[in-house]
């Protein structure tokens, strides 16, 4: 009997645990495609997003500096930092929002959910409210968030020049995937 | 209808202007996204005052470094690989948390033995700051 009030205390120690601490990525990555009626490759790739996730609230906050995004072709990367995103300017794409539900998630277990996230995106000096579908998967002891979604460029005030129009897309598709571990919380 | 000898030079000229600006179009348009050893290092500056240079005025921080081809100095953090498989370095600062985090630009590009608590000097573009100040397309230098 003592034995199991000892495991029992163990597992809410545990539990605690898990519940009060932050997950935290520097190295999520994040791609998109652009690419339109002509094929050239607009794409790009970014591995330098940072994540953080409260494991008590599931409030989630993902930041992503422009400038990382890497291209194949310089022209393409530096149109796009400079014409299309205007990096300068605005060097972060910020997204603050809640993974809705997270009462039902057990962070202290391996397992699969399908989550919705529902807040607020910044993204070219633009405030936009979002709500996008994902995948959090949490395996052993970390948390994998994994979302593909579409991001309308006019949304966020991104111009397209007429010359260029057949070949970028009007919705770009971003995917994006953070292996988050365990942080101590600050 | 006979051209003249005008007309044949100007349209020759004129043929060999498209010709030679259509291929520095081209040239242009797949030119890849040069490597950090053929760009001038712009700034030179230890990790902490980089650092701290962006918790005391982000956008001031930015108009001095944002998109510069920077020098960092200083002590390893942690050494990992990222999802996509390159070298990651997070350098020391008097921060408790966070620091510059640097991405490698090829796989083999941060020496084996560059371990935790070493000093070391990297080259590479600062993008601003998130949690950690971010650099890419980073060269080892020593």
């Amino acid at each position: 009997m003592k034995k199991f009030f000892f495991l029992a205390l163990l597992g809410l120690c545990s539990f605690q645990l898990s519940a009060q601490t932050k997950f935290m990525t520097r190295t999520g990555t994040v791609n998109f495609v652009a690419e339109g009626a002509v094929k050239d490759d607009v794409k790009a790739t970014n591995n330098q997003a940072a994540c953080v996730l409260d494991g008590a609230t599931g409030e989630v906050v993902f930041q992503i500096a422009i400038k990382s995004f890497v291209f194949k072709k310089a022209l393409m990367q530096e149109h796009f930092n400079e014409n299309y995103m205007e990096s300068h300017k605005f060097p972060k794409a910020v997204l603050k929002g809640k993974v809705m539900d997270f009462a039902k998630i057990d962070l202290s277990k391996d397992g699969k959910y399908n989550v919705e996230v529902a807040g607020e995106m910044e993204m070219h000096g633009v405030k936009k409210q979002i709500r996008e579908k994902g995948m959090l998967e949490v395996k052993g002891g970390k948390v994998i968030l994994h979302s593909d979604f579409k991001v309308t460029l006019a949304d966020y005030e991104i111009a397209i020049p007429k010359i260029v129009e057949e070949k970028i897309a009007k919705v770009a598709d971003v995917s994006l995937h953070m292996e988050l571990a365990a942080a101590a919380s600050k | 209808m006979k051209m003249n000898k005008k007309t044949k030079i100007l349209l020759l000229l004129v043929l060999l202007g498209g010709l030679v600006g259509g291929s520095i179009g081209l040239y242009l348009w797949f030119k890849p996204v040069p490597g950090i050893e053929s760009l001038e290092t712009e700034l030179t500056v230890p990790a902490n005052d980089l650092f701290m240079a962006y918790e005391t005025d982000e956008n001031a921080a930015n108009e001095k470094y944002l998109n510069k081809v920077v020098e960092v100095t200083g002590l390893v953090r942690e050494v990992k690989t990222n999802e996509a498989g390159f070298p990651v370095v997070v350098l020391e600062t008097d921060d408790m948390m966070f620091g510059v985090i640097c991405e490698f630009e090829s796989k083999d590009q941060l020496p084996r033995d560059v371990q935790v608590g070493a000093l070391i000097t990297i080259k590479g573009l600062c993008n601003g700051k998130l949690l950690d100040v971010v650099l890419n397309r980073c060269l080892f230098i020593n």
